[in-house]
């Protein structure tokens, strides 16, 4: 498939930014200039921003707490995204959520979620709306391999092919669960298996390299709304331990170096240069941006102020009544 | 809930009465203060009064039946109320709660020890078990909750307690006998049964004066209120350290009843000594000042406070720019600032801005004292009498006229030394007053 | 006044709205044709169809958490949960996707979903099916809890409940539902506020606080301490998040005597929040006996119907837990 120059670059670009704002995190967090805690996906950027690369603006996603790539590939303003990490008040949650709780409704994302499972019933929901009112979309659910083994995944595979609901299940598998490998948690080496269990249709692609997610996605989508919910699972690797507590005992170096190899921007950088779609300096150009786009957000998120806590309450409740709420980009208030 | 008659105890031996005739017989409607019944003591014979409203549901006691003290003897309600079973003594001891209480009755007790079974008879001494609600109604009516009878499941006092207290520990007649002739039995330790006072009491108490007659109780005037708080913080937050002198003022008395006599003036003993002050703070600026947070705000004018009593309370007004003013016109000004005073004409405005004060109680014939600062001043100088002491002059007995002056001072403000010379530079110009007149 | 059931208030407030508004939908197990397990949405079905009266597979967390998502995308979603004990299956969608959805994400959104479950023991359903739950789900800020005694009640907090802008547990009382009241014609629609408790009897002897099945209760217990010459005051809550504390406040301080009355067990019971609320306000300065608090026993629901009964508070207890007040 031959994309639009604009269409390779902002896959270029997505997957760069998305390593550079991971990068500068976690070099702010060992410099000690952020409170919690922070899940990375480098190694992972294909699949995020390979998915919603070929998502409409009105689809929606539900994303996980390693979902920067997936937040940056729909879309979302970087500035609020490290404004939210340092817990400032113009981040996406005023610095209430974090890093694992990111949501942009306003470009169709329910929101990264701290458990692990828990926003693959909310994505249902929302194709149930989507569903129901007749709009012409999808939600996307993205989770890892660890959340395959929870119930909510089946319960709501199950409940979304009962209903035939338009929605994309996406299983970034990164092969570990925190530090238990899929071979220990599960007796199947292929996990789009468990589809079949569902009566739908299982894929498994490879999640490092940013095209194949990309056309595989765009190919699910169209029959997603037409037939319902479909299961897809990205094969990739988490170059970082699980958070940044993680001493990574459970793996070799050797075993992350061969996969830092098969690295999705490398990989795509090469393929663009050989078949001739950017020069060297056009990819450095890119480069660049998302550095300066990574710096100019740094800059944002420390000049921020921090919320005070006279507005903790503000947002516990919504208040009134919504009787006459007309829902705006598919979302009530 | 059917209230009981007792036998009263009506001394500290009796352990047995005769009830003799009953005045009354069940059905009978009776009011609070009705006589129900003639009982007889191995002292006398009484009549026994009704402390409720209600009907007689029962009585107990069969006429010359000998019962123990605090047993009952009859039952006043509401018609067709249910009478409590068994006579038994009372207060009878109730079962032990924890054994057969319906659940909720009895929150569960971490502890193993099972509940008093009468608690009211084990009052623990010191704290006293009382409700929120009775430890306020108590506060707000000035009752003490010492010495009254609780009447709570766990030997608490409540708020029935209170009006018992108040409603039922005399009888009607003894109360109102008491209100007829202005006397106060509240306090009186009554011959009936939990110090119940009786008619007798009254009497046997009015023979031997005994009875405590009513005091007033009047709320704090608004400037006493004020006075106060702001003397309770001023003992509070200052360091103040008291230095007295005496002065002799033989020649100022003199120059006062010349000048008064043959200038027609009203110059008083107070008005040398603020005119003294002046000029002493003009000599020791370091003291006509105030604190204000951590800095020290020295002003160019003398502002000098002048304590005034005024029958409601202590007024201070403020004698502004005293240093321009000569010691008539100090004098007229400080007399017309009391008569506003005394009259409550002064405004706030008219009591702020001070340094310094002045307070004289030598008029009582007081030595000495201790002056309390009037905060954020830095000192305030008492003036105390002017006494007659004997001294030598060459090898000649003379008298010389003496003032005590008590100077308080901000130890924050002013160390002793700046202090003592301030006293010292007071008393120098009230030794030679002619200083005052320029 | 025309009288009907509990039950039918229920659906009556989810049927005249879902006729207005065709944002309302239900979902739950056997809600549809079945006509849900108490036969609260009886015919629903047959008038709403299939689209918005939706049976479920037996997955009460995937109901609840599809319910959160559509209602953040412009569903008003009334999940039945067969027995609140399930909620316990639903917890992490209800809690973490739900109560704290507007929280976390910043106030970007919210979820106007009711979750409509039974509780309360006395129908010999045992342990898993008796459960009073309303603690665990009030202390989770951000969802709201009601639990209603009557049918007029029902109706006009459901009706509240469902255009709350969000998540609103609604807590019915299993042994309520054929129990009748008067409610008026639908022709004459009425709301009940959130968040305002009602005095069911006026009294000043001492105060009942109660909600749900011990109201009717607490109601008969008064009615017989009246002929005993002692005026009972008895105040529905009815909704435990937002507590009407000045309404509890109110009543402590009239009466100075409380008990709070509920069915769930007495440890950590919400009936503790209740006597917080008093003991920790100027009417504690009213108080003239200890604040009783009559919960369960600690124990889960037994199955015999002694058992079951004696373990919740009963209308003898409720009067001699008046009279150790007085």
């Amino acid at each position: 498939m031959k994309l639009s120059q604009d269409k390779y670059g902002e896959l270029y670009l997505k997957m760069v930014q998305t390593r550079t704002f991971e990068e500068t995190a976690a070099r702010l967090f060992v410099e000690g200039k952020v409170h919690g805690t922070a899940h990375f996906c480098i190694g992972e950027e294909a699949t995020g921003v390979g998915v919603c690369a070929a998502l409409e603006k009105e689809d929606m996603i539900a994303q996980t707490h390693r979902g920067h790539n997936q937040a940056i590939g729909k879309g979302m303003d970087i500035k609020r995204m490290m404004a939210e990490f340092l817990g400032k008040e113009t981040g996406y949650c005023k610095g209430k959520g974090g890093c694992m709780h990111i949501a942009d409704f306003s470009v169709g994302s329910l929101g990264a979620n701290g458990v692990v499972a828990g926003g693959i019933p909310v994505a249902a929901g929302a194709a149930l709306s989507q569903q129901y009112f007749g709009r012409n979309n999808i939600t996307v659910s993205f989770f890892g391999d660890g959340a395959t083994n929870e119930g909510a995944f089946h319960e709501t595979l199950n409940l979304a092919s009962v209903w035939k609901l338009p929605v994309l299940f996406v299983c970034t598998n990164n092969l570990y669960g925190m530090s238990t490998h899929i071979n220990k948690s599960m007796n199947i080496a292929d996990i789009s298996l468990r589809a079949s269990s569902y009566g739908i249709k299982g894929l498994s692609v490879d999640g490092n390299d940013v095209l194949a997610v990309y056309e595989e996605t765009l190919a699910a989508r169209e029959e997603v709304l037409k037939h319902g919910p479909l299961f897809m699972v990205l094969n990739t690797y988490r170059w970082m331990g699980h958070s940044k507590s993680d001493s990574q005992v459970y793996r070799t170096k050797e075993e992350v170096a061969a996969w830092k190899e098969k690295c999705p921007i490398k990989r795509y950088r090469e393929f663009l240069l050989k078949e001739k779609i950017f020069t060297p300096e056009q990819l450095e150009g890119y480069d660049r941006q998302a550095a300066a786009d990574i710096q100019e957000a740094v800059d944002f998120a420390n000049a921020s102020p921090e919320l005070s806590i006279e507005r903790i309450f503000d947002d516990v409740y919504a208040q009134g009544d919504i009787r006459e709420q007309k829902p705006k980009n598919g979302f009530v208030l | 809930m059917a209230n009981s008659i007792i036998m009263p105890k009506t001394g500290m031996a009796m352990t047995e009465g005769t009830l003799l005739e009953w005045k009354i017989k069940p059905g009978d409607p009776v009011r609070k203060g009705d006589v129900v019944a003639e009982i007889e003591t191995d002292k006398s014979t009484m009549e026994l009064e009704s402390d409720y409203d209600g009907v007689i549901l029962a009585v107990l006691a069969r006429p010359g039946e000998i019962v123990p003290v605090t047993q009952v003897i009859a039952w006043i309600g509401t018609p067709g109320e249910k009478i409590p079973d068994s006579p038994g003594p009372a207060p009878a001891a109730p079962p032990n709660p924890a054994a057969h209480q319906p659940r909720g009755a009895v929150e569960p007790q971490d502890s193993p020890e099972p509940a008093p079974p009468n608690p009211a008879a084990q009052v623990p001494a010191g704290r006293i078990k009382a409700t929120p609600l009775a430890r306020r109604l108590a506060e707000e009516r000035g009752i003490s909750l010492t010495g009254l009878s609780p009447s709570g499941a766990s030997g608490e006092i409540r708020a029935a307690d209170l009006d018992r207290s108040s409603g039922g520990k005399a009888t009607p007649l003894a109360r109102r006998m008491a209100e007829d002739r202005g006397l106060s039995w509240e306090e009186l330790r009554g011959s009936g049964h939990g110090g119940k006072v009786f008619s007798a009491d009254l009497d046997q108490a009015v023979l031997l004066g005994g009875v405590p007659r009513p005091g007033k109780r009047l709320a704090l005037s608004n400037i006493k209120r004020t006075t106060g708080r702001r003397m309770l913080e001023s003992c509070q937050t200052i360091p103040m350290v008291t230095e007295n002198a005496k002065a002799d003022v033989t020649r100022m008395l003199l120059l006062r009843s010349e000048l008064n006599e043959k200038a027609g003036l009203k110059i008083t003993i107070n008005d040398f000594v603020l005119a003294a002050v002046v000029k002493a703070l003009l000599l020791n600026p370091g003291m006509n000042c105030y604190l204000d947070g951590r800095d020290l705000v020295y002003l160019e004018d003398i502002n000098l406070g002048l304590a005034v009593a005024t029958g409601r309370g202590l007024v201070v007004p403020v004698l502004r720019q005293a240093q321009n003013l000569s010691l008539v016109r100090l004098s007229q000004a400080a007399a017309a600032a009391a008569l506003l005073g005394r009259e409550g004409r002064l405004k706030p405005e008219d009591m702020e801005g001070g340094t310094f004060s002045v307070s004289n109680v030598g008029i009582f014939g007081i030595t000495s004292f201790t002056p309390i600062i009037n905060p954020p001043e830095a000192g305030i100088l008492g003036v105390c009498a002017v006494e007659d002491v004997l001294a030598l002059a060459g090898e000649k007995v003379i008298v010389k006229k003496v003032m005590g002056l008590s100077l308080t001072f901000d130890h924050r403000i002013a160390d002793g030394a700046e202090a003592s010379a301030l006293l010292k530079s007071i008393k120098d110009h009230l030794e030679s007053p002619v200083l005052l007149l320029v | 006044m025309r009288e009907i059931t509990y039950a039918e208030a229920i659906k009556e407030a989810m049927c005249e709205e879902m006729r207005k508004d065709e944002r309302i939908i239900l979902l739950g197990e056997d809600v549809g044709v079945y006509g849900g397990a108490f036969g609260v949405s009886r015919g629903m079905f047959e008038e709403f169809g299939g689209r918005r009266v939706r049976d479920t597979p037996i997955s009460e967390l995937a109901i609840t958490g599809c319910a959160v998502g559509a209602a953040m995308t412009g569903l008003l979603p009334i999940v039945e949960i067969m027995f609140s004990d399930f909620i316990t299956l639903a917890m992490e969608q209800l809690i973490n996707q739900g109560a704290k959805n507007r929280f976390q994400f910043g106030g970007q959104g919210c979820v106007p979903m009711v979750l409509r479950a039974p509780g309360g023991s006395g129908t010999g359903a045992a342990e898993q099916h008796s459960q009073s739950l309303e603690a665990w789900v009030s202390n989770a800020p951000g969802l709201k809890v009601v639990i209603p005694s009557t049918p007029y009640d029902a109706k006009g907090l459901l009706k509240s409940a469902i255009y709350d802008p969000n998540p609103v547990v609604f807590l019915e009382q299993k042994l309520l539902y054929r129990t009748k009241g008067p409610v008026p014609e639908p022709s004459e629609d009425y709301l009940i506020p959130l968040g305002k408790a009602d005095v069911k009897r006026e009294g000043k002897d001492a105060s009942l606080i109660t909600y749900g099945r011990m109201v009717p209760r607490c109601l008969k217990a008064a009615e017989v301490l009246a002929g005993q010459g002692i005026d009972v005051e008895v105040l529905d809550i009815r909704t435990l998040v937002p507590l009407d504390r000045e309404a509890v406040i109110q009543s402590a301080k009239k009466t100075g005597r409380v008990a709070v009355v509920y069915e769930a067990c007495q440890t950590g019971g919400f009936g503790a929040e209740i006597v917080g609320v008093i003991a920790s306000s100027e009417a504690f300065f009213y108080l003239d006996a200890p604040i009783k608090r009559l919960g369960g026993l600690d124990v889960p629901i037994p199955y015999n119907p002694h058992l079951e009964a004696q373990v919740v508070p009963s209308e003898e207890e409720i009067i001699a837990c008046v009279k150790s007040l007085l």
